[in-house]
């Protein structure tokens, strides 16, 4: 319901109190819907009314999306990595790790890399990045490291995947540290990465259940 | 108050719902006289007595005016006053609509509800998985026997074209992991690493065999002679009389939700390995 108190002053030059009478609508409600009229103006004041809801509605929603966005934001600051929660494409981890499952990741500066750690990286020259566990550790006295990385599920180490010459990876290199695991839920973004129609319309079902949605 | 008069015979007014639609959670306190659904809100002697003002054939006519104009009529003045205190209004405009949408009466809705509680249960289940396991200490004891050391020097063919010391190691495990199953524990990744330190690198890690133990897998270790999966290369020539190598077997434990820890198991063993390297034999 509109808060005329919030929306704010009389609607200048229309000699027309639309806010008050939204204000002592409250007192005397229905009596008015049943006569069905407002101030004789009916289709003005409708659709000044309209227009109010739908601004409310547009603000609602404006804010509803402005929250997720500061979530994402506050926990990529909160955990030091660029991409918080990522979600696992290939079957390289398998049986620890599915297509479609969701990995959290920190990024702590003061957490030293070591072997067993299961690691996110990019590698130079590619978007993508790969959760693989690291097998050799080298680190040298004044903390630069050097390591290596190998899928449980693949025969070999990730040389092969690595930059052209490219022997080892380095902390700058990773996106994060897997810490947290949540299975299956990260089907989704695959879906909609693989059928793109998918997600168009979800976004349109979305966007017109918000926009349409009466707010009975 | 009741300026409306109880005995004027007005139109027909427009249904709320289509002029603004729905008319808000006001309308939304009145009592329906269409069937047991009750808007939230109203309180049940309200909407009985507001009902039976009403009675029975007036009960059938529909929407709008006509039932509160009926309300208004029906009642006398002192019947009426507690349903307006109540409520406030003097009879139903709820339109048809929205006598459906509170309800279960379609099977859009009911999958709706379906849909959303077995998402919040599986949530909670999920929930629960993770935080009575989350406190938990994953370590065992387990015993490491090493018994045959070798080393090479040969250029580094998985990687760098260097010539790296090449360690061979044959080892003995003994480990008991039933205790870190529970219910949330998919399964364990387990591995063998060497740690030693060089005069390149202060600290060197290499994993020299791996195992994964399922949940249903026969938890008890008992390797004998085992050989290293990998090749134990090092960066470098450090590891030629090298006195501290240790080695420990640690483990990765995959929840099947919640948190992915890794635990070192208690007991290790620290090997040195030989000066000079061996040219003639292969391992």
């Amino acid at each position: 319901m509109v808060r005329a108190g919030t929306v704010g002053t009389h609607l200048p030059a229309s000699g027309l109190d639309i806010f008050g009478d939204l204000r002592k609508m409250n007192k005397r409600q229905e009596r008015r819907y049943v006569e069905g009229s407002f101030h004789g103006q009916t289709l003005k004041s409708y659709l000044i009314l309209q227009f109010v809801r739908l601004y409310y509605q547009v603000l609602n929603f404006a804010m509803i999306v402005s929250s997720a966005l500061m979530i994402w934001k506050g926990l990529i600051v909160l955990t030091g990595s660029e991409s918080p929660i990522v979600v696992v494409l290939s079957g390289s981890m398998e049986p620890a790790f599915h297509r479609g499952d969701l990995l959290f990741l920190t990024n702590f500066r003061e957490d030293p890399i070591r072997a067993g750690e299961i690691v996110v990286f990019k590698v130079e020259g590619r978007d993508i990045p790969i959760v693989h566990r690291v097998i050799k550790v080298h680190e040298k006295d004044n903390g630069d490291i050097k390591f290596l990385t190998k899928g449980d599920n693949n025969e070999v180490d990730d040389r092969g995947l690595y930059k052209e010459g490219q022997n080892w990876l380095e902390k700058k290199d990773v996106v994060g540290r897997a810490r947290g695991f949540l299975p299956y839920v990260g089907m989704v973004t695959i879906i909609m990465n693989d059928y793109p129609k998918f997600k168009y319309a979800l976004l349109a079902v979305m966007g017109a259940y918000v926009l349409l949605k009466r707010e009975s | 108050m009741a300026g409306g008069g109880s005995s004027v015979e007005q139109p027909r007014p427009l249904p709320c719902s289509s002029l603004i639609g729905g008319a808000g959670p006001r309308a939304a306190r009145l009592p329906c006289p269409r069937g047991p659904a009750r808007p939230v809100g109203v309180s049940p002697e309200a909407g009985a007595r507001a009902l039976a003002h009403v009675g029975g054939p007036e009960r059938r006519r529909g929407r709008g005016g006509a039932r509160s104009r009926n309300a208004r009529g029906a009642g006398g003045a002192g019947r009426r006053e507690p349903v307006r205190g109540r409520s406030g209004s003097p009879g139903c405009v709820r339109s048809r609509a929205l006598g459906e949408t509170g309800a279960m009466n379609t099977v859009l809705s009911r999958a709706n509800s379906l849909f959303a509680f077995s998402l919040s249960v599986m949530a909670a289940l999920t929930f629960g998985c993770f935080i009575t396991t989350a406190f938990k200490d994953r370590s065992v004891p387990v015993r490491l026997h090493v018994s045959r050391i070798m080393l090479k020097n040969v250029e580094d063919f998985t990687g760098p074209r260097e010539r790296s010391d090449l360690g061979f190691i044959t080892f003995d495990i003994t480990a008991d992991l039933e205790n870190i199953f529970d219910w949330n524990v998919k399964q364990l990744f387990l591995y063998l690493s060497a740690e030693y330190s060089t005069k390149n690198n202060a600290l060197n890690q290499v994993v020299l065999w791996d195992k994964i133990v399922l949940r249903g897998d026969n938890p008890k270790l008992l390797l004998k002679d085992m050989k290293t999966k990998y090749f134990f290369f090092d960066d470098g020539n450090g590891l030629k009389g090298n006195r501290n190598v240790t080695l420990t077997l640690s483990w990765n434990v995959v929840p099947n939700a919640g948190i992915l820890p890794l635990v070192t198991g208690s007991g290790h063993v620290s090997v040195p390995f030989p000066d000079t390297y061996e040219i003639t034999k292969s391992y």
